[in-house]
């Protein structure tokens, strides 16, 4: 049974654009959290920090790309939503597995 | 604001009253700005911009980093290194500061050239021109006053370079010059000097010049494409408002640029060289920083030694002063690179010579350079860039058509053109700009490629000729022919692969003629 809400997998990026504006507001708040959490003396605070950050900065980015394409009704690339995606994750992977 | 619009905001939500109240006071729905045409949301157009959000990211670390930093000779090594290991993120923001330091001298450079190229000097933007190359100036200016202020035995000694050429200079601009930056002479007026010229002389001309030139800009609006707007579709002519779409797209180049700057930090951090004093620095070669590297290195010509010192940043001067003063010399009416062959040839000399000097300088440090050598590598690449583009414009860009005046930017003139434009599908127009871009910068790659193999070759040749005959000279010499090979290969399929649309080269050349036939 199909869910009340629930996305097809054929959506396009212009159909699900919305929640994924959302879905990057969560990743920017967790990453602002996580920014707080870092021990800013060791170099590896640093390096987090930078990460987390970069982070932030390209959540941020794709939000306004998306929002710009949608209301002016434009097409989305693909290929930059999931490159932007991919180095989020890249991102969270290298400062998650960095010791502490 | 009306008194039923008033109550309008009154009964809102908190949200809409608060929106309301700012939007009263500070006018944030009046237009103040003139809308930007579609064509300009391309990063192109916003080097300049991104140059600013690079000063932004300047300001904000380097006020923090003021906190903690002291202006003596006794003291300056000492915060700069307390700063680095005491400080929250210290490392962090020397870094940051430092690589976006480099990335505005970067950005300020490209956004030059790029005006160069598509003659944005122009009627009636010649005084933008020149305040922003004024901007350009100061920005070296940020460089060159920063770099003394870690009091490091790198930066110190670079300094002195620095100042030791502008003693070079004719006496009244020395003099200048040296009250200046130097003020008696002692270390400690020259740091405190140095340190008030970059924290706040500078900060405070290049915002006044800043605000004259975002005047200027609003004034004329962004300058139209250099090949004209006939051939853009309806879609790029039309406008876009300053807020949300440009806004928007500014804060997104800002934010790609600021993530960018965070990945080169953790990638390449910077280490504190060791405390400056007359000891440790006769270890160390004296060498300007990368962006003066290539004003040095013509100082390193054997030739402008000693007295022709002088000779040399008079024809260092003679090039910046052109370039300050170009809309007065390139006077022509058309902006299309295709009419300006000599300027586009010229440019792309400069940019040739400034990328080979650059690379030249960080391989030979503190070493002098023959005269022989000299010629040799730089005419070398002059004559290589200008025989490229000799045989670009003749064999290339002869048959396309010379389209692009000089356009206002304003929004009637783009209005205007657009009842003229003939029908084009813009699906095929945007495949085609792609695959334009794509063939532009795979030429620019194989342009720079081939520039410096060139260069190699020659910088061998010259070696045999000073040194004779050696197995590394041999190798460098070969390394730099296949190179070359390699570059020659990759253009003639780019070529072939260029003419395969239109056809121009096949029915130039009689080799591809008969592989036409044949094929036939």
């Amino acid at each position: 049974m199909k869910r009340r809400g629930s996305i097809p997998w054929s959506a396009t990026i212009e159909e699900i654009g919305e929640r994924l504006i959302a879905l990057l507001l969560v990743v920017e708040a967790i990453s602002v959290v996580l920014l707080w959490t870092l021990n800013s003396y060791t170099s590896q605070g640093q390096t987090a920090f930078a990460l987390y950050l970069g982070v932030d900065f390209i959540s941020f980015a794709m939000m306004s790309y998306l929002y710009r394409n949608l209301e002016n009704e434009e097409p989305i690339s693909r290929l930059l939503v999931i490159a932007g995606c991919l180095f989020i994750a890249a991102c969270f992977f290298v400062g998650f597995a960095l010791p502490s | 604001m009306t008194g039923q619009e008033s109550s309008k905001g009154k009964t809102g939500g908190i949200a809409e009253r608060l929106v309301g109240f700012f939007d009263d006071r500070l006018g944030l729905n009046y237009e103040m700005l003139r809308p930007a045409p579609q064509y300009s949301i391309n990063p192109f157009y916003w080097l300049g911009a991104l140059a600013v959000v690079a000063f932004i990211i300047q300001g904000v670390t380097g006020v923090m980093m003021m906190l903690y930093y002291t202006p003596t000779p006794t003291q300056a090594y000492a915060s700069t290194q307390y700063i680095f290991q005491n400080v929250s993120y210290g490392t962090f923001l020397e870094t940051v500061h430092l690589y976006t330091a480099y990335a505005m001298i970067m950005l300020a450079f490209l956004h030059m050239m790029r005006g160069y190229f598509v003659s944005v000097h122009k009627r009636p933007r010649e005084i933008m021109w020149i305040v922003g190359m004024m901007m350009g100036f100061i920005t070296l200016g940020f460089g060159f006053t920063g770099y003394l202020l870690p009091w490091t035995v790198v930066s110190k000694s670079a300094t002195d370079v620095g100042i030791g050429m502008m003693s070079a200079l004719p006496p009244p601009i020395a003099n200048f010059l040296n009250f200046l930056v130097t003020g008696s002479g002692a270390d400690s007026a020259v740091i405190l000097r140095f340190y008030d010229l970059h924290v706040v002389v500078l900060p405070a001309a290049l915002l006044l010049l800043l605000a004259l030139k975002m005047y200027i800009l609003e004034t004329h609006g962004v300058a139209d494409p250099a090949r004209g707007v006939e051939s853009l579709t309806e879609k790029k002519k039309g406008l876009v408002p300053i807020f949300p779409d440009v806004t928007f797209y500014l804060l997104e180049l800002a934010a790609l640029f600021g993530s960018a700057m965070m990945l080169i930090s953790i990638a390449f951090p910077i280490n504190l060289p060791p405390e400056y004093s007359p000891l440790v620095a006769s270890q160390y070669v004296s060498q300007p920083d990368w962006y003066f590297l290539w004003i040095y290195q013509v100082l390193k010509i054997h030739i402008f030694e000693g007295p022709g010192l002088n000779i040399a940043l008079g024809l260092v001067s003679v090039v910046f002063v052109a370039l300050t003063v170009l809309p007065f010399i390139d006077r022509g009416k058309s902006r299309s690179f295709l009419v300006r062959k000599w300027f586009v040839t010229l440019g792309a000399i400069f940019v040739a010579e400034v990328l080979v000097l650059t690379v030249w300088g960080l391989e030979t440090p503190g070493k002098i350079i023959p005269n022989e050598q000299a010629v040799l590598v730089l005419g070398g690449t002059a004559l290589l860039v200008a025989l490229f583009s000799a045989g670009t414009y003749r064999m290339v860009f002869r048959r396309l058509p010379k389209t692009g005046s000089m356009g206002t930017g304003s929004p009637s003139v783009t209005v205007r053109a657009a009842g003229a434009a003939p029908a084009v599908d813009p699906a095929m127009t945007s495949s085609l700009k792609k695959a334009g871009l794509w063939t532009s910068g795979i030429f620019v790659l194989l342009l720079g490629a081939g520039v410096f193999c060139i260069s190699g070759a020659f910088s061998a040749m010259a070696k045999v000729i000073e040194g004779g005959l050696s197995a590394g000279a041999l190798v460098s010499f070969g390394e730099s022919m296949a190179g070359l090979a390699l570059v020659a290969l990759a253009s003639s399929y780019l070529l072939y692969r260029l003419d395969l649309g239109s056809g121009m080269i096949r029915r130039k050349v009689r080799a591809f003629e008969f592989g036409w036939r044949w094929k036939e």
